[in-house]
């Protein structure tokens, strides 16, 4: 469950990179850079998020 | 928690012992979540609607303002991890009479908390009411007095809502971690794939710039717009208040405040673009929230192409859920606050004493439930515009005066503890610090910290000048609570306007020692010998420390 939130957020972060350069390489400058701004934000989420080795055994809620 | 049975006061107001330290990183994290993850499903229509074509624009600026706050709660809460979050550490840096303003003003926000998220978690649950109801929806259930538009099938679910949750907060019947952690999980990927499925099917950027150029808000609209985001953020404070039962506080609570701070803010960002960025599916015009302020991500999730006929339900159902437990951290946090206070003699120990059958704060959570009760209804029968029902309106407009109040009094607090109290080790500081002398002590002045108290000042001034409702109960809730206060400090013969003394050195070993912080604790006792060696002085300069 834990390693769930770190991965759908990672992969979040993959999609919006891949649009906003889309965006970008289409012209839409303001729109792909929104996007990636975003983007960086949910790697960001992600890394924050993402399990650490000593934490999956010890995290119990 | 489990409070002592008698209500008794320990000499320095710390019981940490009763507060099992059970709380693991990603519990921190999702009892966090649980409170400020919902706020998006709750502030997204009102706040569209508030501030139009800018709405990334009013949520970005509270949105920075938000992460200001999170960094100096990371700092606050895990160099003082005690339950009573911003009450505790102004109780702490500015005295008794401040902590009581600051626990008035986040009691407040608690008892809206209740009351708003009971609201819109029914209306969430309102999406199914025309397959209940054969298509009947709930402006249908609607009597029109005067200028009154009460939604009175909505109210009856709301006050139901709200006997339930002070029903199990009395029973003692508790949201486990383990069911928040569940709950937030599928928040999070069912948000994910609306954001994914929005960006990438139906989101037009030339639509954004065509919003943000031509249906702009006026300025009273947007200080309006900004100062309601603020209520998308609020919540933070459940992490400070679960710091004394979260193990390691030190090293957990600012990796759990600031990933909350960042994921909190990517979602509000990415709601409130998709919602000025993509149309109607039926209307082809832009999407109008009016009649969604009570489940407006559900409107998005509808009218995203391929999966919103299967979305839009998913998500009402999920938003019902999330906000519902989200009103449910109001009860809570209401409760866990109100015993802090009592401890520390701000409130009556009236509020303390805990049901003898069922080991729980009773007295707090029916008095906290029943004020949020009363606003409800207080909400609903307000005057408003014809076909929709003032009462998420009234209570949006009364949350944010509580968070900012007492946001403002934590970051004065931050600056205070800097000067008076730099031997607690911070196992995290906030970032940009200029060092300087105080008392012969280096101290470091926080530079965000003042940026953080500035933005929130700036949205406590937009709260009163256009919350009509705010600026006047907003007052007069904190002006009751000093009232309480001076009663119950004369019946008991304390002072009023003094801080009572209190060993703040014992309580933060005591504290250290319990949440087996050991390095701190070192730290702690070698930098208060280095200071006595060096001044001579005995004690911290805290406000009701004995001189």
């Amino acid at each position: 469950m834990r390693s769930i939130k770190g991965l759908v957020v990672a992969t979040e972060a993959i999609v919006l990179l891949a649009l906003g350069a889309a965006n970008i390489l289409s012209g839409q400058l303001v729109g792909g850079a929104i996007v990636l701004g975003l983007a960086i934000l949910a790697a960001a989420c992600a890394w924050v998020l993402w399990p650490r080795g000593h934490e999956s055994s010890a995290a119990g809620g | 928690m489990q409070p002592p049975a008698d209500g008794h006061h320990p000499p320095e107001g710390i019981s940490g012992s009763e507060l099992r330290r059970d709380v693991s990183v990603w519990g921190s994290y999702m009892w966090g979540y649980a409170a400020v993850g919902a706020d998006i499903y709750t502030a997204l229509g009102i706040i569209t609607l508030a501030a139009l074509g800018l709405t990334p624009l009013a949520f970005l600026a509270a949105g920075i303002v938000f992460a200001l706050v999170g960094l100096c709660y990371a700092e606050l809460a895990s160099a003082y991890p005690l339950a009573g979050g911003g009450q505790y550490f102004t109780l702490r840096g500015l005295g008794d009479l401040s902590g009581l303003v600051a626990g008035a003003a986040l009691v407040l926000d608690y008892t809206i908390d209740i009351s708003l998220f009971t609201v819109v978690a029914f209306g969430y649950f309102n999406y199914f009411l025309p397959w209940i109801t054969f298509g009947h929806h709930i402006t249908d259930f609607t009597t029109t007095i005067g200028p009154i538009h009460l939604a009175w099938l909505w109210l009856v679910e709301s006050v139901a809502g709200i006997l339930l949750l002070i029903w199990l907060n009395v029973r003692g019947i508790k949201v486990s971690t383990n069911f928040n952690e569940i709950i937030g999980t599928v928040a999070i990927v069912a948000q994910t794939i609306i954001v994914l499925a929005g960006f990438v099917l139906v989101w037009d950027p030339g639509l954004v710039a065509n919003q943000i150029l031509f249906h702009q808000p006026t300025l009273s609209e947007f200080a309006f717009g900004s100062s309601l985001a603020i209520i998308a953020f609020v919540g933070l404070e459940t992490i400070s208040q679960v710091a004394q039962e979260t193990r390691r506080p030190a090293t957990i609570i600012p990796r759990t405040s600031i990933g909350l701070v960042i994921s909190v803010l990517l979602f509000a960002m990415a709601f409130s673009l998709l919602a000025i960025g993509m149309l109607d599916a039926h209307t082809g015009k832009p999407l109008d929230f009016h009649g969604h302020e009570g489940d407006p991500v559900a409107l998005i999730a509808q009218n995203i192409p391929i999966i919103g006929a299967v979305a839009a339900p998913l998500t009402a159902a999920i938003g019902a859920l999330i906000v519902f437990i989200s009103a449910n951290s109001g009860v809570v946090s209401a409760s866990r606050l109100s015993y802090s206070m009592s401890q520390f003699d701000l409130l009556p120990a009236w509020f303390s004493k805990v049901n003898r059958r069922f080991a729980t704060p009773a007295r707090a959570v029916m008095v906290f439930g029943g004020v949020a009760l009363l606003q409800t209804i207080f909400a609903f029968f307000a005057p408003g515009p014809a076909g929709k029902t003032a009462a998420i309106d009234v209570l949006a407009d009364l949350y944010a005066f509580g968070a900012t109040t007492g946001y403002l009094l934590v970051f004065i607090s931050l600056f205070v503890l800097r000067l008076k109290d730099p031997y607690t080790p911070r196992p995290y500081k906030m970032p940009l610090n200029i060092r300087m002398t105080y008392k012969g002590n280096q101290v470091w002045f926080p530079v965000l910290g003042l940026l953080g108290f500035l933005g929130v000042l700036f949205f406590l001034v937009m709260v009163l000048l256009t919350h009509q409702y705010a600026r006047i109960i907003g007052p007069l809730w904190v002006l009751a609570a000093v009232v309480l206060f001076a009663v119950y400090r004369r019946r008991r013969g304390l002072p009023t306007l003094k801080t009572l003394p209190r060993d703040w050195e014992t309580a933060t070993k005591k504290v250290l020692l319990e949440a087996e912080e050991f390095k701190s604790l070192e730290e702690y006792e070698a930098a208060l010998n280095e200071h006595r060696a060096r001044t001579g002085e005995s004690g911290t300069n805290l406000p009701g420390t004995p001189r």
